[in-house]
């Protein structure tokens, strides 16, 4: 990769994470449309892109760092208490337990995902599913805003009939949970299945958002680390991945600012209807 | 269930055991070496299992 197009990479990974698009989709098919030349089966490849999810994770762990100091307080003293008392405590849970799929799955099934990266027309297709899985979502959120009566209310007043993270219970978490184990696919969006999975539980969009947002960190900050032995091997360009990644984490913790604010009235149908539109022409393009 | 959850614990340390001296090549790209990923993955579940035993054990309640 030249320096620009890991500029570029960095950039856009940083932009889409967050955003329910799938960062991982795009970094595999844009550059295959663009015609660039370097191969994303090549072992370089992956290391960089989970350096660049480094980057992510960082500036989430930035933008919650209140939050975090409050959970990961809260898990060990209820850890060793055996019982929950706070709402923090709560959430330290329901975020271990949201963990765990994609924890299990990605270090267990990680050399047959690696080899999906091979293939952009696969993350093409993903992204289209990725693209009905939001429209889906919203489609049962609005049947439900029918039943609960508040069609045609305000998108505030909808909202608020809707729930915030620390009264999901448990196996809601867990749902949320084995949908991020989904994004494991490439082409198939993190934030978005998981704020899918959120609106399914109950959730109201930016909680949804949030409960996603502090999700990812754990996951992606742990498949960041545990690559990094990997990014010394010889023939790597650290420092202009390292500038990539820094790249990445500014544009996520802008995205991420943007989206918690987008999502106080917004909903997900115009990323599904944008996953749908790019994995088509991706597909019809890519042969 | 606190015994169920302790027995599980020392099922996935073993596992993990397993996995960081080579000796399980289960689910493992290379099928062979060690494996600290799927060790690490399993000790963490360990540990999990753990702080869950914690959670379920009958405790003492003390009145004031």
């Amino acid at each position: 990769m030249s320096f620009w197009q890991i500029l570029f990479i960095g950039l856009l990974q940083g932009a889409t994470e967050l955003f329910p698009v799938s960062s991982l989709g795009h970094a595999v098919i844009l550059p295959s449309l663009l015609h660039w030349s370097y191969r994303q089966s090549d072992p370089s490849f992956v290391p960089f892109l989970v350096l660049l999810h480094l980057g992510t994770a960082g500036a989430l762990l930035i933008l919650y760092r209140r939050d975090w100091v409050q959970i990961v307080t809260g898990f060990v003293r209820a850890s060793l208490r055996g019982r929950l008392e706070t709402e923090q405590e709560r959430l330290a849970f329901l975020l271990v337990v949201g963990t765990i799929p994609t924890g299990a799955l990605g270090a267990f099934a990680e050399s047959y995902l690696k080899s999906l990266f091979a293939y952009p027309r696969i993350a093409a297709a993903f992204l289209v599913l990725n693209g009905f899985l939001l429209l889906g979502a919203e489609l049962l959120r609005r049947r439900d805003e029918r039943h609960a009566r508040l069609e045609g209310r305000a998108r505030p007043e909808q909202e608020a009939h809707y729930g915030e993270v620390p009264r999901l219970s448990f196996r809601a978490a867990l749902l949320v949970g084995l949908c991020q184990a989904l994004a494991l696919f490439p082409g198939i969006s993190r934030s978005g299945v998981t704020i899918a999975g959120g609106l399914l539980a109950g959730l109201r969009h930016q909680e949804a958002a949030r409960f996603s947002f502090l999700l990812a960190t754990p996951i992606i900050g742990a498949a960041g680390v545990l690559e990094v032995p990997s990014l010394f091997a010889p023939g790597i360009p650290l420092g202009q991945y390292l500038l990539g990644a820094v790249l990445a984490g500014l544009a996520a913790y802008a995205s991420a600012r943007f989206l918690v604010r987008y999502f106080r009235s917004g909903r997900l149908d115009p990323y599904g209807i944008y996953c749908v539109a790019l994995g088509a022409v991706a597909l019809l393009l890519l042969r | 269930m606190v015994g169920a959850l302790i027995v599980l614990a020392i099922i996935f340390a073993i596992l993990a055991v397993l996995y960081l001296v080579g000796a399980l090549q289960i689910f493992t790209s290379t099928g062979t070496g060690t494996h600290s990923r799927h060790a690490l993955v399993l000790g963490v579940l360990a540990l999990l299992s753990l702080i869950a035993a914690n959670f379920v054990r009958p405790k003492s309640q003390l009145t004031s």
